[in-house]
């Protein structure tokens, strides 16, 4: 029985290091072909769960940029009126304090964050974007708070950059990336590659034109900037075909003219 | 009194003598130690994330050392035997329920206590003067919340099996932490039979969502008014109370 014992396991060891390799670089060959070869364990743990935390990290954020304080309803109904209607509701009687120590206990009032406080928002937004890489909306927010509120220009780029690597077809990232290139890195060249990446990517996606009116006005000002008024005047007349009634456009067309 | 204090001091050393104290003051170590390790794009000075988890941490492990050492005195000193000596004593069976009590919220006391200390070492290095006065609050309601934990997992100690106690504890916790909100709106939108029965309802459960200033000592809103602490503390005090007297009742009447 021991000797039969000893050969079961000596074959199932056998087809364990015959297998198990083999099983490992299919995996490896499969995720990497998918870009997925890099992701943390618990992001695969996690599987289509991600995206749902990825969401709950962006509502915390946002109950952290009301201190604490979140939305009552779909309604977006702010927890201090929510409160209001709650003291005034038909059933509420105000002697009773049992009733109220929730009330006073729970913070009601709203207010958001100011100045430097808003730094108090972004490991919410930066996991949000760790444990869903695709959260690309997330990514943009993050982004905007660090580099336009925080002033942390080079770790937002940064930032965007691996964003765009995990969303190569994003031109949200792409504008973004091309806005903060004009407006505070000063590099138009840069700008104007991501912007026109932003623009073709644009067309094949659904999009308002006030989005496109913003990719092209960067895309305009930083042709503008390098001092190719022609291209830059027909990118501001590619504007003024998506706003024909705005002046201030046409006057812009005349003066590059 | 000498009989409670016996029973205090040995739950004590039993306290020392189990390994989940420190495992989950290690785990709790560990987690702050990476928590306040971590960087947001160089950006200084971000502490109320540390805060919210921090807090939640300590009151999570608090409670977990309290419902899990509060839930097996009862159960254990019946399965070992080790009840007909204290009962041959003249130490009556309230008398054991009122000590198993106290006891648990000594050991209970002594976990928050130490934790909170790590918590506040943590988090609260620069606290202004009414952080402070939160801080105080915090530690109060913090107390309060374990007495109220300790009265029904003893309560409960006395007619349920120790896994039972521990489940149905916890579950009465997240789910008065979760939705005490929503019965509540519901008991002001009811009419009828049905506010009386949700009403019921909500008086009878605990509400621990009473002493959750989480929001509060993230935010750093200002301290609870006065007659709010007040209410809370008698809060506590009379449903420890009732829960105990009820403990005894139908521990007396239990055959061992």
């Amino acid at each position: 029985m021991k000797r039969i014992g000893i050969f079961v396991f000596v074959i199932w060891l056998e087809l364990l290091i015959v297998f198990a390799p083999a099983v490992d670089a299919y995996n490896h060959t499969f995720l990497t072909g998918r870009g997925m070869a890099d992701i943390p364990f618990y992001l695969k743990f996690l599987g289509e769960g991600q995206s749902i935390l990825s969401a709950v990290s962006v509502l915390a954020a946002d109950r952290y940029f009301h201190r604490g304080i979140g939305h009552a309803d779909d309604r977006h109904e702010h927890m201090d009126e929510y409160q209001d209607r709650k003291k005034n509701a038909p059933g509420a009687n105000r002697a009773n304090i049992f009733l109220r120590i929730p009330e006073e206990i729970g913070v009601t009032e709203h207010m958001h964050l100011e100045q430097d406080e808003v730094k108090e928002i972004i490991p919410w937004l930066y996991y949000a974007v760790k444990i869903d890489p695709h959260n690309v909306q997330t990514c943009v927010i993050a982004a905007y708070w660090v580099i336009d509120r925080l002033g942390k220009t080079r770790e937002g780029v940064n930032f965007l950059r691996e964003g765009l690597k995990n969303n190569p077809d994003s031109w949200e990232i792409n504008a973004e990336l091309g806005r903060v290139y004009f407006q505070d890195t000063k590099d138009y060249d840069a700008a104007i590659r991501v912007l026109l990446r932003a623009q073709r990517l644009l067309a094949g996606s659904l999009h308002d034109k006030f989005q496109e009116r913003e990719v092209l006005s960067f895309l305009a000002y930083s042709y503008k900037a390098l001092g190719e008024n022609e291209k830059a005047r027909s990118v501001f007349m590619e504007i003024g075909r998506l706003f024909p009634n705005d002046r201030k456009m046409k006057e812009k067309i005349q003066e590059l003219s | 009194m000498r009989a409670i204090a016996a029973i205090v001091r040995g739950m004590f050393l039993e306290l020392l003598r189990k390994k989940d104290f420190y495992v989950l003051f290690i785990l709790m170590l560990v987690l702050l130690g990476f928590l306040s390790a971590q960087t947001f794009f160089d950006i200084e000075g971000i502490s109320r994330y540390m805060r919210d988890f921090g807090y939640t941490l300590v009151m999570l492990l608090s409670f977990i050392v309290c419902v899990t050492f509060s839930a097996r005195q009862i159960p254990s000193e019946i399965e070992s035997g080790t009840v007909y000596p204290f009962l041959a004593k003249p130490v009556s069976r309230s008398m054991l329920v009122s000590g198993k009590f106290c006891g648990a919220v000594m050991i209970s006391a002594i976990t928050f206590t130490l934790y909170f200390g790590v918590f506040v070492l943590f988090c609260f290095t620069e606290a202004g003067r009414a952080e402070a006065i939160l801080l105080i609050q915090s530690f109060l309601f913090g107390i309060m919340f374990l007495s109220v934990a300790s009265a029904l997992t003893v309560f409960f100690s006395v007619f349920l099996t120790t896994s039972a106690n521990v489940a149905i504890t916890f579950l009465i916790y997240f789910f008065m932490i979760s939705f005490s909100d929503l019965l509540r709106d519901a008991v002001l939108a009811g009419k009828g039979i049905e506010t009386l029965g949700l009403g019921v309802v909500y008086y009878l459960l605990p509400h621990f969502d009473f002493f959750d200033l989480r929001v509060r000592l993230t935010h750093a809103w200002d301290p609870l008014p006065l007659w709010v602490v007040a209410a809370v503390t008698a809060y506590t005090v009379v449903y420890c109370a009732g829960l105990l007297f009820f403990a005894g009742r139908l521990f007396g009447r239990k055959k061992l």
